[in-house]
């Protein structure tokens, strides 16, 4: 899967949870309260990204370094898909 | 903690023998003693009453308000001191009584873990997690408190393996670090029990009304329910004037999350209006009394 793909699929799980950003043509997604995704809205992006993708997040993978933005989300789950097991 | 009479029999060495020895009825009746005398001696305990006769007190006849007053009292004694004696009754496994354990063992059959909401700054709310354990359920509790620190150790080493304490303070990231545990929590089947904050402002629909006064539930905890899907019961920790104390589990709210904050409000306020003495938030609304 390369980065494309993992965005695409990120922005529609991110559109899916705060519909308000489907009207926006570039999601610029900024997870923290001045975002528009308060903690628990962005626990059900974790969720969904579970399951969109069958990666396990730890507790330590919960870090803005990984989670911040549509960008840093694709990375993350880039490298979790590499993760061994 | 303040050194007091009980405190030096819990935690002096030499006298913990005698200390084990004293059984919860006797710890009462000591207890009601000593406050029953404080109140008429002890310059402090007017001091400690003011916020409560002047929140309460409009709304109470003056002997019920001197009884309730000495409840008060007692219940900040006993609120500081019950943890000293935790260790000394082990043995009493059905001491707090707990009265709806059948909606807790309904709710836990569905295998999707129960979340037990109490009053914040209500109640014996702190004995809750600890008796359950006991009794062999896992509990999370979840609080703003060390993680690991000495308020976990005084209930006993057992007490702390069944039963874990989360901070809920930090950043945004610390809140969702810790909204994934009680989520993952919830998964394993396990009780988490949470004593959700009020706040000044907030939804109308989420409103606890109570002698003229109102605070403000905090909606995003009833989204995180629903998201889990657990079944949320509502928990209060209550005690009367001869020392009897029993957790009292409710039937599950039932609904959506507005729903479910509409109905955990009405019972909230309905406990802070049916047992004022066991409130803690007595003296932060008195002193906000001029925004009534």
């Amino acid at each position: 899967m390369d980065d494309a793909q993992i965005k695409n699929r990120v922005i529609r799980l991110v559109r899916n949870i705060v519909p308000e950003s489907a009207n926006s043509a570039q999601v610029f997604v900024q997870l923290g309260e001045e975002g528009g995704f308060d903690s628990v809205l962005a626990l059900e992006l974790l969720l969904a990204l579970e399951t969109e993708f069958g990666i396990v997040m730890n507790d330590d993978d919960v870090q803005p370094q990984n989670l911040a933005s549509v960008d840093r989300i694709v990375s993350f789950v880039k490298a979790a898909l590499a993760r061994p097991g | 903690m303040k050194l007091t009479l009980m405190s030096l029999l819990y935690t002096t060495p030499a006298f913990r023998p005698i200390a084990r020895q004293i059984t919860p009825f006797l710890f009462f009746r000591m207890t009601l003693c000593s406050v029953t005398i404080a109140s008429y001696f002890w310059p402090h305990a007017k001091k400690l009453l003011r916020p409560f006769r002047g929140v309460v007190g409009e709304n109470l006849a003056a002997k019920e308000l001197r009884v309730r007053s000495r409840r008060y009292l007692l219940f900040l004694r006993l609120f500081k001191e019950l943890e000293l004696t935790w260790s000394s009754w082990e043995k009493r496994t059905h001491w707090p009584l707990i009265e709806g354990e059948t909606y807790l063992k309904n709710a836990m059959a569905d295998h999707k873990g129960v979340v037990l909401l109490s009053c914040h700054n209500f109640g014996f709310s702190k004995l809750v997690a600890p008796s359950l354990s006991r009794r062999g359920y896992q509990v999370l509790r979840g609080g703003s408190g060390k993680k690991d620190g000495r308020r976990v150790k005084r209930w006993g080493k057992d007490c702390e393996i069944a039963w874990k304490y989360l901070d809920q303070r930090g950043d945004y990231w610390h809140r969702l670090r810790t909204l994934k545990i009680i989520k993952s929590a919830l998964g394993q089947n396990h009780i988490v029990h949470i004593s959700p904050r009020a706040y000044d402002r907030g939804e109308e629909e989420m409103a606890v009304v109570f002698f003229k006064r109102k605070y403000y539930l905090d909606s995003r905890w009833f989204r995180l329910f629903q998201l889990c899907g657990a079944p949320v019961l509502p928990c209060f920790a209550i005690g009367n004037s001869d020392g009897e104390i029993k957790i009292v589990i409710q039937a599950p709210l039932l609904g959506d999350a507005k729903a479910m904050a509409k109905q955990f409000a009405e019972i909230q306020g309905d406990y802070l209006i049916k047992y004022p003495e066991l409130g803690r938030l007595w003296k932060s609304v008195y002193l906000n009394r001029s925004q009534w």
